[in-house]
């Protein structure tokens, strides 16, 4: 068999496809990250703390979302919720609310593990230092969790960006929706996918490697050794 | 089990639930053979990761670091275009070439060939071999393709040349002492009679590869093997073509049509038998389509005739 690339990079506009979807899949991740990353935080402070109905919120939500597909998660994000509430937003918004949703269930599962694993002794050097509960949770028991469970945080968001490709199926022009593109158009198939692999690739290594680079000056504390 | 569905829950809530518990097997049988198919897969791998061998422990690291890094949609759609590639496998859209004396020579892919006004019906069935069945064949009748190509004046027979694939069609190996790829002929007048039927389904689903798929022939009142399957290219010619098996010795000629008056070279036809219970029944002019198209055939024997001598052209 033969191997024909050039099909891809000879046609400006699917060398621009591909640049517009590295970037918007890239753009779109991240932004999902942090945000998903806030609203994780959120709910795992909920999932621990000692009200009852917001345990319970916190905690059907968690398992709702992960026990769920993502792709039907889109989908009601992006064709029911605006059927039910009445709203218009552009594909690439619907896509990112699905995917904040999808990922702070999935981070807000590592965070509360990394609090609950934080050591009892911590928290009564704490209480006997006499700080107000809030502080201890915000300075004490947080920071430490998110450096514990860095790596988990690291892999699981690694993995998420890997199954955004789904938000190609509501016409939001990512990565993947640019090689099903050209491949319809090339139908060079192998070769489309074997350069979006690579870029799928890269981009994990890019994002891998940025989140190595800063967790030093994130965590000072943890790298005093 | 759907009409239960339907008795319980009316008619168009029933059918989807009943639609939504069907596909969710499929899901779950994925699922489990994933499971155990992914469970054996990384115990090899993870065996591979502690063995104490250099090359073992890399080709391992190697393993995992892909496929962690590699979109479950990707590998999906390399599995499934580029590995059978890999292997030989044709994964190039089917299409079906009509040529010849046409005024509209097309080239039809399968979307083209579903696009045509379908229809169930079940003809007989009878093979030069004495065994007959009824088969609720889907399809359209090949004059509606033919309206749309416009054969020529001067087109007066019709050839169809069957797939010829030797790495996935092992018959074609055992056997290659024949004339391959398999070719079948009917005259015009045949081939625009109403009977005759492009095949694209059976039994209420797509053909299977065995039953001729995508796309073949059913033509009732000829025996079975004048009705091609698997076609890749329709011809329109100006002379009676030969055909597949016309070519070999001690066969039936062109026409082939199922008369009980005709003997084959080796045994007689005056009989037929259903292939499941193996009940015998006298074989039918036409297979049962007299009516239907005995005008095409002014000198079809009604009288029974003495075997072909070996030598003489048969009918």
């Amino acid at each position: 068999m033969e191997f024909r690339f050039f099909e891809i990079y000879r046609e400006e506009t699917y060398v621009d496809l591909l640049i517009q979807g590295i970037a918007l899949s890239a753009s779109l991740t991240i932004g999902a990250a942090i945000f998903g990353f806030l609203m994780a935080s959120l709910l795992a402070m909920m999932r621990i703390s000692s009200i009852k109905p917001m345990v319970w919120f916190s905690a059907s939500y968690i398992e709702f979302v992960r026990n769920t597909p993502l792709i039907v998660q889109l989908f009601f994000v992006a064709f029911g919720l605006p059927l039910l509430l009445n709203y218009q937003w552009p594909f690439w918004a619907h896509a990112l609310l699905a995917l904040i949703l999808n990922f702070s269930a999935y981070f807000a599962e590592i965070i509360r593990a990394g609090m609950v694993n934080i050591q009892k002794s911590q928290i009564e050097g704490a209480n006997a230092l006499g700080l107000r509960k809030s502080i201890i949770l915000l300075k004490i028991i947080f920071p430490q969790a998110i450096a514990d469970m860095y790596p988990s945080l690291v892999g699981q968001f690694i993995f998420l960006f890997l199954t955004t490709g789904v938000i190609s199926e509501i016409g939001v022009e990512d990565l993947t929706h640019a090689g099903i593109f050209i491949d319809s158009r090339t139908f060079r198939s192998f070769e489309v996918f074997i350069t979006l692999t690579v870029f799928y690739i890269l981009l994990s290594m890019l994002f891998k490697l940025f989140l190595a680079k800063i967790f030093p000056i994130l965590f000072p504390f943890k790298c005093n050794s | 089990m759907k009409e239960i569905f339907i008795l319980i829950l009316g008619k168009p809530f029933g059918i989807v639930i009943y639609q939504l518990l069907e596909a969710t097997q499929f899901t779950i049988y994925l699922s489990l053979i994933a499971f155990v198919g992914g469970g054996i897969v990384g115990l090899i791998i993870t065996l591979f990761r502690i063995f104490p061998n250099h090359f073992c422990q890399i080709f391992a690291i190697t393993y995992i670091w892909l496929f962690q890094s590699i979109p479950l949609l990707m590998i999906l759609f390399l599995s499934g275009l580029g590995v059978p590639r890999f292997f030989g496998f044709e994964v190039d859209p089917w299409t079906v070439e009509v040529t010849g004396e046409c005024h509209n020579p097309t080239t039809f892919d399968l979307d083209d060939l579903f696009a045509f006004e379908h229809e169930e019906r079940v003809y007989h069935f009878r093979c030069v071999e004495r065994w007959a069945m009824n088969v609720p064949w889907a399809g359209f009748p090949l004059k509606s393709l033919l309206k749309k190509v416009e054969p020529k004046n001067s087109a007066t027979h019709i050839r169809f040349v069957s797939a010829n694939l030797p790495d996935q069609m092992p018959g074609i190996r055992s056997a290659s002492y024949y004339p391959w790829p398999y070719h079948e002929a009917l005259r015009l007048d045949e081939a625009m009679n109403d009977l005759t039927l492009l095949v694209t389904g059976v039994y209420g689903e797509p053909l299977l590869k065995q039953h001729g798929a995508p796309i073949r022939l059913a033509v009732p009142w000829k025996y079975g093997y004048k009705s091609p399957k698997s076609i890749v290219k329709i011809e329109l010619l100006t002379k009676e073509p030969s055909t597949f098996w016309q070519m070999q010795p001690h066969e039936y000629g062109f026409l082939s049509n199922v008369n009980p008056n005709i003997p084959h070279p080796r045994w007689s036809q005056a009989h037929s038998y259903w292939l499941d219970t193996r009940e015998m029944f006298d074989t039918p002019l036409f297979n049962g389509y007299d009516d239907y198209v005995s005008d095409l055939y002014p000198n079809e024997p009604r009288k029974l005739q003495s075997p072909l001598a070996k030598g003489s052209i048969a009918r």
